[in-house]
């Protein structure tokens, strides 16, 4: 007897056997696809994060923690404590060493979507992934005091076209219970998706920002004094204050300098960070939430491989003659052996698969749920060198815990099955 | 929201002129280590606590406690005994420069250096000194034939001041910005 009709009989057996079989390979499959699911929203949301801002040496806030301030800086989650003077902001930009300076300034929101006042600076230094530039799939910058420029996400979940007016509401309201509808504006430019925070953020210039809360007052309006988009635009728009300001250094080693020169600054307690190195201790913190999934992953597994397990053990006595039958046709003990292990192999290499295509499936659904729900945007790619690893030492394992079941068939005696017991 | 941030900027810009003084933290054992690659050059500045390289923070009182920071001002000044580039980058000390508040007055920093750069020492001198917190700054300048192969650095820091117990490192490099906490047992700065 070769090798190959053993895994024929096993196949053969396992389809016998279709429902508890299907049902194992279905619980093997399910594991290996949290696994390397699990994996792969790790690695997407850290590259997701990573990508967000690129080529900004500093980011400078009102002195909080340098992870929150990347927080509502770049990804639009949470608020600032305090905000920056104006004052303050002039003296960062006129620093030796700063190249440039991007104001941002937050606080608004335009139907759950955050606004950002900025400059037109923003569209010219803004990076992400590897140095992108934001680029425009129609319309261009603001250049109007009442030009707003939205990210595709906004675009598409709202239908914007370039044109359209916009209203922007106060505060973070999403019912847009007090909104600034006296002071329209309209989408001068769509950014193409980038992937990140700015595909979820309207844009507008600080200008703007400024001039919806001219008759605005410790957050609400104030009777009798409205003053109309046209009288405003006639006004003196200097912000009094930005959340944040994105900062470019004229050389790399000029950003610890200048970073050091700005938390020491006496004029007003301000906190400049390095992007990178916050984004790293964000990614820190987590860490103790990575490991935590990575040990329920690896449980996962062993549930699932225990299953496997189980099955073939309680199958051996339900074919006991089947076995003593195979026996006495002259199978030796080792082909029993052989035959139990492939039926093991089958399952493992059949539930990876089955598992792979299985998170394909569930990315394919899950992807524009998680980009449009938590801004988290998970790349479908083919499994990495990593994933195959993994999978491999799955099926390996699944090899290896079939080896008990075909050690007890082996075991199992020729005139067990054969003599009826009473 | 909105009003509260004008508000809050407001009473911000009122307070600013009384506004506190802020003081770093300072932090025995700890040291800070800035490095940032341009091109081919590797620059690095080490900010140590007094009390990691000699053991003491006061102004130096008997001409033992001057030797040792006489000495171990030597020894931070020799950057290649320092910081181990892979050979094959090709890197080689230019330009090293150490600083303290402890050494004030006998110019010690002053002799290998080519290029100035006493605003940050001066001002730092001037802080710590009223803190009672001495610190070396060390400022160093390396060129490398071949930055291609700058992949890590190897810190020899530990090795040489045994107090030292750890340096929080900061990199900026042409594919960003990272950080790691490099201690005697783990003293590698991976690029």
């Amino acid at each position: 007897m070769n090798r190959f009709p053993i895994i024929a009989l096993a196949v053969g057996s396992l389809i016998n056997r279709r429902l508890t079989a299907g049902l194992t390979l279905f619980a093997l499959a399910v594991s290996m696809m949290l696994v390397l699911g699990v994996e792969k929203v790790r690695n997407e949301a850290k590259a997701s994060f990573a990508n967000t801002i690129s080529g900004t040496d500093l980011i400078v806030g009102a002195r909080s923690g340098s992870v929150q301030l990347l927080l509502y800086s770049v990804f639009r989650i949470g608020n600032a404590t305090n905000n920056i003077s104006w004052n303050g902001y002039q003296n960062i930009a006129r620093r030796p060493g700063v190249a440039w300076t991007v104001p941002l300034s937050l606080g608004d929101s335009h139907r759950g979507y955050k606004v950002l006042g900025t400059t037109g600076d923003y569209f010219r230094h803004y990076r992400y992934g590897k140095k992108r530039n934001l680029a425009f799939a129609s319309g261009q910058p603001f250049d109007d005091l009442f030009d707003a420029v939205v990210g595709w996400d906004v675009a598409q979940a709202l239908g914007y076209k370039e044109g359209d007016p916009l209203v922007v509401a106060h505060g973070l309201g999403r019912q847009g219970f007090q909104t600034h509808k006296d002071k329209p504006f309209r989408v001068s430019g769509i950014l193409a998706k980038t992937g990140t925070a700015v595909d979820r953020t309207v844009h507008v210039s600080l200008e703007a920002i400024e001039a919806i809360h001219v008759d605005w007052k410790s957050g609400a309006r104030v009777p009798g004094m409205a003053v109309s988009a046209d009288q405003v635009r006639q006004m003196d728009l200097t912000p009094r204050t930005v959340t944040a300001v994105l900062v470019g250094t004229e050389t790399r080693f000029g950003a610890f300098g200048l970073m050091r020169s700005i938390n020491d600054y006496r004029g007003e307690p301000l906190l400049a960070i390095l992007p990178g190195v916050a984004l790293q201790e964000l990614w820190d913190l987590m860490g103790t939430a990575e490991v935590a999934l990575s040990v329920i992953s690896v449980f996962v597994i062993v549930a699932g491989l225990l299953g496997m397990v189980t099955m073939l053990l309680a199958g051996l006595n339900e074919r006991r003659r089947e076995l003593a039958i195979l026996r006495s046709v002259g199978a030796h003990p080792r082909h029993l052996f052989a035959l139990l292990v492939s039926e093991a192999a089958s399952l493992s290499i059949l539930g990876a698969i089955l598992g792979l295509a299985l998170l394909y499936g569930v990315l394919a659904i899950a992807q524009p749920i998680l980009d449009a729900q938590f801004g988290l945007y998970i790349e479908i790619t083919l499994p990495n060198r990593r994933d195959l690893f993994t999978l491999g030492l799955m099926v390996t394992a699944g090899i290896v815990s079939g080896t008990f079941p075909a050690w007890r068939a082996c075991r199992q005696a020729l005139a067990d099955g054969l003599v009826v017991r009473i | 929201m909105r009003g509260f941030g004008v508000l809050a900027g407001t009473v911000l810009l009122a307070a600013a002129s009384t506004a506190p003084a802020q003081h770093g933290p300072h932090v025995h054992g700890q040291g800070e280590l800035n490095v940032a690659v341009e091109g081919d050059t590797v620059i690095i500045e080490l900010i140590a606590p007094g009390s990691d390289i000699v053991g003491f923070e006061h102004a130096p009182e008997t001409d033992a406690d001057r030797a040792a920071v006489a000495a171990a001002a030597g020894k931070l000044e020799d950057g290649e005994r320092i910081f181990a580039f892979p050979k094959a980058a090709g890197c080689r000390l230019e330009e090293a420069e150490v600083e303290s508040e402890l050494m004030d007055g006998d110019g010690h920093g002053d002799e290998h250096s080519e290029e100035h750069a006493h605003e940050h020492a001066d001002k730092h001198s001037d802080e710590h000194s009223e803190e009672g917190h001495a610190e070396f700054h060390a400022h160093y300048r390396f060129r490398c034939s071949a930055p291609a192969a700058l992949d890590s650095v190897d810190v020899r820091y530990f090795a040489t001041f045994s107090r030292a117990e750890e340096l929080d490192a900061r990199i900026i490099t042409s594919r960003g910005q990272g950080a790691a906490e490099l201690t005697p047992a783990a003293p590698r700065l991976a690029f």
